[in-house]
């Protein structure tokens, strides 16, 4: 089964491409300090707003630092916070979806009730709502965008225990004596990865937009951290005469974005036999 | 509808009650007067216990009393209504767009399947919701505005000034739109009674708009709800990269300014907006189909 979902995962042009960027951008956080050519927050006033050139292969911001640098350091914040809001998202959606699903009754309706109640604010102005309590900086966006985003999993994670907790295999563990903890654990989750990978590779580019556009609005990534949202914000004032300043950030947040949901896309395609089948 | 709303109630309430610290010394600053704080504190009503301060909340709600804005001293009710308006308007015009231009193309991109326009058209539509909406909004002042002047940079006027702030947040909802309309097109036309109506020797557009469509646009519907917080949400950014005076811009400054009862005003009318549009996609899918009767 595995091998087969691996191998639809590969005949899918989009996934592949989307793993290739993926890849390629994780490597590029990782290895960040020795691909950046200086560091991202060394100024140069001799240097200040260079175009792009040989000397300074994507230019120079108006306080004549690399704006490679801070892009290759920025994908570490970018691909940060896109795991640790991911982390806290899932944390909290996939418990409380799997309770929901699995014993149902109040507690179903008590979570879906929550879902409903969370999915009434607009995502940004929820994320802008608890930045304005926490304050604001990197910290605060991981905790607001997971916050925002856990009631997507919760949904997947209780459909799908919905959809497995009556199945033969589940009954026959209920049969021999398995706790519901060993079920829920053992057997149901794993059962309900694939849909909950498929969420999160498409929520993550979510996730990466949404600290853009904090970062933006300057509630994110404070000065000097290199993070694309921010590069972009301060980069507006040059737009006539530093184009490139907003240009790369932009096409750095978009290639990143696209790579997630690529991936999702062709991991969604992979999983659904169906979709499979409407394209041939 | 009616318990969600109450939720948000709550929520809203406690945004003032759950900041670290106290929120009048915030909104005051460390060196205000103990006379200005203990007049801030009565009028803000944080003098009273919680469950009165919550009732005296809904009371003023009922009667459309948001309360008064520490920073411009008006009623937030006024604020709003000032404002509201322009963020309606962007976002009114960026849903008919999405939907006017996403609706054909996904119905295209499912009729000439596997061909150049199908994968066009998605990865039209896959750069869409892949895009910043912000940076889009630059590129489009950079090419519209500032080199063909076509458009005005920002600012706030007639419809002209209307255009590409409405392109900018309707991209992104197109490109949702365009790719669930494709695969909602797709299940419909490989469906028997689509069979049957070629068949019978219909013209094949006929089908495709007289039978396919219909049921092909129930889920879309169902999106519409989901749209309508997605371009809110998207116009609390569009409003600050072209300098609209909306709600959007009201909150992001009242956030940086403390200004609690302006948070609260607008993260709730927001909240109750999206909950009316979530309604009216349930009112509108119940007369697109008829298996839904409420």
């Amino acid at each position: 089964m595995k091998n087969k979902l691996f191998f639809n995962f590969l005949k899918s042009t989009n996934a592949v491409v989307g793993g290739i960027i993926i890849v390629l951008f994780i490597l590029i956080a990782l290895f960040a300090p020795f691909l950046a050519p200086k560091s991202p927050n060394a100024q140069s006033l001799q240097n200040v707003l260079m175009r792009p050139s040989l000397a300074h292969p994507l230019g120079t911001d108006e306080f004549g630092r690399s704006i490679l640098s801070r892009i290759i350091f920025g994908a570490r914040v970018s691909l940060n916070i896109a795991l640790i809001a991911s982390a806290v998202a899932l944390g909290i959606g996939v418990p409380l979806g799997a309770l929901a699903g699995y014993y149902g009754g109040a507690l179903d309706s008590i979570v879906e009730g929550l879902v409903d109640i969370t999915w009434a604010f607009p995502t940004i102005l929820a994320a802008l709502a608890i930045m304005f309590m926490l304050g604001p900086g990197l910290h605060s966006v991981m905790i607001a965008v997971g916050v925002v985003y856990w009631a997507g999993y919760a949904r997947i994670t209780r459909g799908q225990f919905i959809a497995l907790r009556e199945e033969e295999y589940v009954q026959a563990a209920r049969a021999v004596g398995a706790s519901n903890l060993r079920i829920i654990w053992r057997h149901l989750l794993p059962n309900s990865l694939a849909p909950l990978l498929v969420q999160l590779s498409l929520g993550m580019g979510q996730v990466i937009l949404i600290e853009a556009s904090l970062s933006f609005l300057g509630l994110g990534a404070q000065p000097p951290t290199p993070s694309w949202g921010s590069m972009l914000s301060s980069g507006r004032a040059y737009l006539l005469t530093a184009p490139w300043l907003t240009l790369i950030p932009g096409l750095a947040i978009m290639l990143v974005v696209l790579g997630f949901n690529l991936m999702g896309d062709g991991l969604r395609d992979a999983l659904d036999p169906r979709l499979l089948h409407t394209k041939k | 509808m009616l318990p969600v709303l109450l939720a948000v109630t709550i929520i809203v309430f406690s945004i003032i009650h759950l900041i670290p610290g106290d929120p009048v010394r915030l909104a005051l600053g460390e060196m205000s007067s103990q006379q200005a704080y203990d007049h801030m504190r009565a009028e803000l009503g944080l003098d009273k216990p919680l469950y009165i301060q919550y009732f005296s909340f809904l009371w003023r709600l009922a009667h459309l009393n948001l309360g008064k804005s520490i920073i411009y001293r008006e009623d937030v009710t006024k604020l709003l209504a000032a404002k509201l308006p322009n963020t309606l308007k962007l976002t009114g015009s960026a849903l008919i767009l999405s939907y006017a231009l996403a609706i054909p193309l996904g119905i295209l991109a499912a009729v000439k399947r596997n061909t150049i326009i199908d994968y066009l058209s998605m990865g039209i539509a896959i750069a869409g919701v892949s895009v910043p909406s912000f940076w889009l909004g630059f590129l489009l002042i950079s090419l519209f505005a500032i080199h063909l002047h076509w458009f005005p940079i920002a600012g706030y006027g007639g419809i002209k000034y209307l255009v590409l702030p409405a392109v900018t947040l309707g991209f992104g909802g197109a490109a949702i739109v365009a790719r669930m309309m494709r695969s909602s097109m797709l299940e419909v036309i490989n469906k028997d009674y689509i069979v049957t109506a070629k068949a019978k020797g219909l013209r094949y557009w006929t089908v495709i708009t007289k039978h396919a469509l219909r049921n092909a646009l129930i889920p879309i519907v169902t999106l519409l709800g989901l749209q309508v917080g997605w371009l809110i949400g998207g116009a609390v950014v569009i409003e600050i990269v072209f300098l609209r005076p909306g709600v959007g811009r009201l909150i992001v400054n009242s956030i940086y300014m403390r200004d609690f009862p302006v948070v609260q005003g607008v993260t709730l009318i927001l909240a109750v907006t999206v909950i009316l549009g979530n309604l009216l996609a349930d009112i509108l899918y119940a007369v697109i189909d008829p298996k839904v009767r409420y």
